[in-house]
């Protein structure tokens, strides 16, 4: 259930509503928000529209880098595609496992009695 | 205490092979993960994703526990696994979250696209690991499960880092709902990397 606007509690307390039209806006996107949390599936509750973009990085340059290997790696299908070397491939694969090491090495540093490690 | 997954029975309980035989079966995962982003009918993001690459991963070495969600607690360094009974919920809700937001929410212009799927990707590699699903081996099934959802939306896995020390640092420190920090380096090694590529 979502939380009364600011707007309404502002009429419950008997204070008078600053604008009516601001209010009734106010009103209407606070319930069409809750109505749409509703009907997420696994609501986590950080998935507000009004958050997008979020996490955005400042640096453009990347973003804009990043786009164009995207599009030219799209084929007329839709689909994309890589040609990863076998060389990339392990890279990719040890720098997992280099990671892995690292989180078991700090988990032993606070090992809890009776549990296992786990990374 | 040793890690659940250091010494393998299949193959004598030597830590050597086993990280061999593990590293060898890693590669063969993300090998298959291309192959599945780049198809006409990709995977789709969901709990059976989730144990195959942690199937795949460790069948040959830790075959009674490749796939199949713990049984019994676990100290992760971040100390976030969950109850046993949570599991499955948690990660299937992690999944169903990501599927939702990425129809909801997909931009639909570049520079903003391409923030949202490492966002996203982030978003589910860090609530899965720190739900910590499998006894052992949460690392490496979230790297390439993060690997996956990068390929599926047309960018490149993340090889190497150039900066480990600060992804670490980034990833250790962030949780699902803040994460602002391991998105901006990931960004960057990404970028990294398709500066290399451009290489002739």
């Amino acid at each position: 259930m979502a939380e009364l606007p600011e707007s309404w509690k502002n009429l419950e307390s008997g204070a008078p509503a600053p604008n009516w039209v601001a209010a009734v806006v106010e009103a209407q996107r606070d319930i069409d928000l809750a109505l749409s949390e509703d009907a997420k599936p696994g609501h986590t509750g950080n998935d507000d529209p009004r958050e997008y973009p979020r996490n955005m990085p400042q640096d453009r340059d990347n973003l804009k880098v990043l786009a164009a290997g995207r599009r030219s790696r799209l084929q007329s299908n839709g689909r994309p595609r890589f040609d990863l070397t076998d060389a990339e491939i392990e890279r990719s694969t040890q720098t997992a496992m280099r990671l892995a090491d690292a989180s078991k090495s700090q988990a032993e540093a606070r090992a809890d009695a009776g549990k296992p490690l786990s990374a | 205490m040793p890690g659940a997954f250091d010494a393998s029975t299949e193959f004598g309980h030597d830590p050597l092979p086993t990280a061999e035989e593990i590293q060898h079966s890693g590669q063969n995962v993300l090998r298959w993960l291309e192959a599945i982003a780049t198809s006409e009918t990709p995977w789709a993001v969901d709990v059976r994703l989730v144990q195959e690459i942690h199937f795949r991963w460790f069948e040959t070495t830790f075959p009674a526990d490749a796939g199949r969600f713990r049984t019994q607690m676990v100290l992760n360094r971040k100390g976030s696994a969950v109850e046993v009974e949570a599991i499955l919920p948690a990660v299937q809700s992690a999944c169903e979250n990501w599927t939702w937001r990425r129809e909801r929410f997909r931009p639909t212009d570049d520079p903003e696209l391409i923030g949202f799927i490492v966002a996203e990707a982030n978003t589910l590699a860090i609530r899965v690991y720190d739900v910590h699903p499998f006894i052992d081996g949460n690392t490496r099934a979230t790297w390439h499960l993060r690997n996956y959802l990068l390929m599926l939306d047309g960018l490149r896995p993340l090889i190497d880092l150039a900066d480990p020390a600060s992804y670490e640092t980034a990833w250790w420190s962030a949780n699902s709902e803040d994460h602002a920090q391991v998105d901006a380096i990931v960004l960057d090694e990404l970028a990294l990397q398709e500066h290399s590529t451009e290489q002739p």
